[in-house]
């Protein structure tokens, strides 16, 4: 069993309530606060400020999410999801130069809507259990293509789109092979303003889960 | 410096069934096991069940069977209890996975056992403490408590010795307590909010 003076200078209480004991030197310490006051109290004081240290950096990082918006410094895309946006990028730009040179006719309507369009590609981590809290992307151009990331793979996708709990577009997504991403390009512009929840799902035989969700958030045109 | 609560005389008023001892073991008793139950994140129902049967054997044991030898051990002994009947559910679950199947998936969810812990007042009190830090000190706790970083990784990434974050975390847990106390909660009401 751990003396008191052993659990004061290991600060075992700390690192009780954040699971860094070790089992044996759980159950010593444990066979200590049992009895000892000051021990419990403190126990009680570290769970608590664990507890509530967590929930508060939880809610300033939801808060924080939406402005820190997505940095292409820090983004490690997978070799697969890397070459697809490659040859995104190099589609968008040929279609570009297509709509402006081709038909100069209609500089005027390409300009508006239809030429090529810098489209930003937001990754959605996969959810994971007990995770409550969905990401936050912010969506201010035409159109968003939302990657999802793909820890396995499924017989079919499907996608949602929600709004206050009514579908607002759903669908079939077909994806050939078996790979790291799933990219979802949402047509923002055709979404008044407001908050959606994005959701894809994938079935293998009767067995359906969540793949990975986010709320998009549609700002005013 | 020991902190014992108990002696001969404690066991013996709740040998004997008196009130004021009885509620006072239900009271200690009852958060020092959802600590140890929720330390080793347990799911909620079963924390209950394992909970409530050690109370009832402490009590059998001391009104039915031998007693205890060591009574300023006396917390120690529930504890042993404690283990004894965790082992025995444990075992059961085992033998019988599906019939607890569908609570065993909370279990790992620290959010959920955290929702018992986290109250407004609380997170005021946090949030004090850590608003009244350098943006260093505060992005440290962040990495422990949000990221739940190993101590090693968060030292070596912010350049910080082990011991600095002992420190840090120690300090930080204290003004915590001092802060949540000053703000008028008794030590009752504090333990009392950490039944699940």
């Amino acid at each position: 069993m751990m003396d008191h003076e052993q659990a004061i200078q290991e600060h075992a209480s700390m690192r009780y309530a954040l699971g860094e004991l070790a089992p044996a030197d759980r159950d010593a310490f444990e066979g200590h606060f049992a009895d000892c006051s000051f021990c419990m109290k403190d126990v009680e004081a570290s769970t608590a400020f664990a507890a509530n240290a967590r929930q508060l950096f939880r809610e300033r990082a939801a808060v924080r999410t939406p402005a820190k918006g997505f940095s292409w410094f820090q983004w490690r895309p997978f070799p697969a999801f890397a070459l697809s946006a490659a040859f995104n990028v190099v589609l968008l730009a040929g279609l570009g130069y297509e709509m402006v040179h081709l038909h100069p006719a209609a500089p005027a309507a390409v300009a508006d809507s239809d030429g090529a369009q810098n489209v930003e590609i937001v990754p959605i981590h996969a959810i994971t259990r007990g995770s409550e809290h969905l990401p936050v992307v912010p969506a201010s151009r035409a159109s968003i293509v939302l990657a999802f990331d793909l820890l396995q793979s499924y017989e079919h996708y499907r996608y949602s789109v929600e709004r206050a709990g009514s579908s607002v577009m759903s669908g079939e997504l077909t994806v050939a092979g078996r790979p790291d991403s799933l990219n979802l390009q949402i047509p923002v512009a055709r979404l008044s303003p407001g908050e959606y929840r994005v959701t894809v799902t994938g079935t293998e035989g009767s067995a359906q889960e969540n793949v990975g969700a986010c709320l998009l958030q549609v700002g005013a045109k | 410096m020991e902190f014992h609560t108990f002696d001969a005389s404690y066991v013996e008023r709740l040998t004997a069934g008196d009130p004021a001892t009885e509620t006072h073991f239900s009271v200690y008793f009852r958060n020092f096991l959802s600590l140890k139950l929720r330390a080793r994140r347990l799911a909620t129902t079963m924390a209950e069940d394992v909970q409530q049967e050690t109370m009832l054997r402490v009590l059998k044991a001391l009104r039915q069977g031998s007693g205890v030898s060591q009574p300023e051990r006396f917390g120690a002994f529930v504890n042993s209890v404690c283990n004894n009947v965790l082992l025995e559910f444990l075992h059961k679950e085992s033998r019988q996975p599906s019939a607890l199947e569908p609570t065993a998936d909370p279990a790992d969810d620290r959010i959920d056992m955290d929702a018992g812990l986290v109250t407004q007042e609380r997170k005021q009190a946090v949030a004090e403490v850590l608003d009244g830090m350098g943006s260093k000190d505060r992005e440290i706790l962040r990495m422990v408590f949000f990221e739940e970083a190993q101590r090693d990784e968060v030292c070596l990434k912010l350049g910080v010795r082990a011991e600095y974050l002992r420190v840090l975390l120690h300090r930080a847990k204290e003004k915590f307590a001092q802060a949540y106390l000053r703000k008028g909660h008794s030590k009752q009401e504090t333990r009392t909010q950490f039944c699940w």
